[in-house]
């Protein structure tokens, strides 16, 4: 069943841990392109958080940037650092970068991180949340790549991000479908 | 900072360990910081602290080493991997940190009443000398804990007595006098002869370089006085203090945290209590390479969990 993902304002910011597995899926510029959003991701997540520097640190997504898929974004307003500050008591300072201009701006949160969505959803009300998942499934339901990529990216998230959904997460079975051997289970 | 008395000013040196000293105690803040948030703190086994000074500092240590090594439960053998002997059996926090020059540092030790024993070996060094060097830290810990406590070779022109004491302890500890002269025996009782290989065999037994395994043994007066030298004259040579032959290495952990360190990161990780950058953060690692170390983690307990009896309590009372 195809269910797109709206997007409040057409605006989403990606966390780091979804900027990880969707760069690691190897199939970043496509599932972007298909959210037909505005995708940013902030300035500490981008230049501190989502590669090692050995490895080429914020330089491998430049191509996204340059080519408008992705935009980096930094707190502005006064609001928005009042926000930073709160979250950062409870969150590390990735995690509480994009949700300040998430909550700030009103725009969807990209973030698999347990800690961060619990704090959202019990303490900011309105606030959309997706995961790498529903990213991930709005590229297959609106693009529909060949069963073979979507199983690639896929396995590239789970072996190369060292990402495997928690078994409570909606789409752990579509997760299990779409992977070739089926996934092992996160500890619970 | 309960180490500054050991660093001279305009040292260039001494800005550099003093940042190692800040990486350390900052390592052992976050260890706590963890155990608060998990609930879970380190269980301290600790003795009281020894007295010294009624007996020659020798015999003291040789004594002291003893009662520790029947209070640990050890007997007269060699020692299992040390670190997690001292960190589960006694409750030292201990840390491996790459400290250069490491001509300079070998090892860091500091006591507080919250966090207990922590110390920090030079990650840098040969497995056999980052042994010597823990149990040269556990003996400030038995005798001095208050006193915070920095190994560096040579770093006195006359030792204090403190500084001897642990010097002989790490001895003592690692090498006891009766199972050392019992295996020794045992070697000139089967092959008549103890060879520069049985020496070697030795230390690697003990989990002790050969110049300190001779130097214990020429001591105890089961090797002639001076014998270590004369061999290293004639060629027998032990290279920055390895074994004279290639032996497998001794097994101990040789991760910069604590194995329960990351456990409890890991677990906290997993309940969501501390975010992915948390993770990141405590591991003093990037984002990917904190998945890698949780991921092998988990493997680790779900092996256990696996291979644990179902009814954990009805089988001990097997």
């Amino acid at each position: 069943m195809a269910a797109e993902i709206v997007f409040p304002h057409g605006y989403v910011i990606l966390d780091a841990c979804c900027v990880i597995n969707l760069h690691e899926s190897e199939k970043m510029s496509d599932i972007l392109a298909s959210l037909q959003a505005f995708v940013a991701v902030t300035d500490y997540v981008y230049q501190e958080e989502i590669l090692p520097p050995e490895e080429g640190g914020a330089s491998k997504l430049l191509p996204l940037v340059e080519s408008g898929l992705l935009t980096v974004t930094v707190l502005e307003s006064e609001d928005e650092m009042i926000a930073f500050v709160n979250f950062a008591a409870v969150m590390d300072d990735g995690e509480a970068s994009s949700s300040a201009i998430a909550v700030s701006r009103g725009w969807a949160i990209a973030t698999d991180d347990q800690k961060a969505i619990r704090f959202l959803e019990q303490n900011v009300s309105g606030v959309k949340i997706v995961t790498t998942l529903d990213l991930v499934k709005h590229w297959v339901d609106r693009e529909h790549p060949p069963a073979e990529a979507v199983r690639m990216a896929l396995e590239n998230i789970r072996n190369r991000a060292r990402y495997i959904p928690h078994a409570r997460h909606p789409l752990f079975r579509w997760w299990n479908t779409h992977i070739s051997d089926g996934a092992d289970a996160h500890p619970s | 900072m309960r180490f500054l008395h050991f660093l001279p000013p305009g040292d260039e040196d001494a800005v550099l360990i003093a940042e190692y000293i800040n990486r350390f105690e900052a390592l052992c803040q976050d260890y706590l910081e963890l155990e608060q948030i998990a609930e879970s703190p380190l269980t301290y086994k600790y003795p009281p602290e020894y007295k010294v000074g009624a007996l020659p500092l020798a015999l003291t240590a040789e004594i002291i080493a003893q009662e520790e090594r029947n209070r640990l439960g050890l007997g007269d053998g060699p020692i299992p991997p040390l670190r997690e002997l001292l960190e589960q059996d006694v409750g030292l926090r201990i840390f491996y940190l790459e400290m250069k020059p490491s001509d300079n540092i070998s090892a860091m030790f500091t006591y507080d009443p919250k966090l207990g024993g922590c110390i920090a070996v030079n990650t840098l060094h040969s497995e056999e000398r980052k042994r010597l060097a823990l149990a040269h830290e556990y003996a400030h810990f038995l005798i001095q804990r208050e006193k915070a406590e920095l190994l560096t070779p040579d770093k006195y022109q006359r030792k204090p007595e403190s500084e001897r004491f642990a010097a002989f302890f790490a001895l003592y500890f690692l090498m006891p006098s009766v199972g050392l002269t019992r295996r020794y025996n045992d070697i000139i009782q089967t092959h008549g002869k103890f060879t520069v290989a049985d020496l070697s065999t030795l230390a690697h037994y003990c989990g002790v370089s050969v110049d300190t395994l001779a130097r214990r043994l020429e001591e105890q007066k089961l090797l002639p006085a001076g014998m270590w030298e004369r061999l290293q004259e004639s060629g027998a040579r032990a290279q920055n203090d390895q074994p004279l032959v290639e032996l497998l290495p001794i097994s101990d952990l040789a991760d910069i945290l604590p194995r329960r360190y990351q456990y409890l990161v890991v677990d906290l990780y997993d309940q969501g209590k501390i975010t992915e950058g948390g993770l990141a953060r405590f591991l003093r690692v990037d984002r990917l390479k904190a998945r890698q170390i949780a991921s092998a983690r988990r493997a680790e307990a779900s092996y256990i969990m696996e291979n644990a009896p179902l009814d954990l309590a009805h089988s001990v009372a097997k």
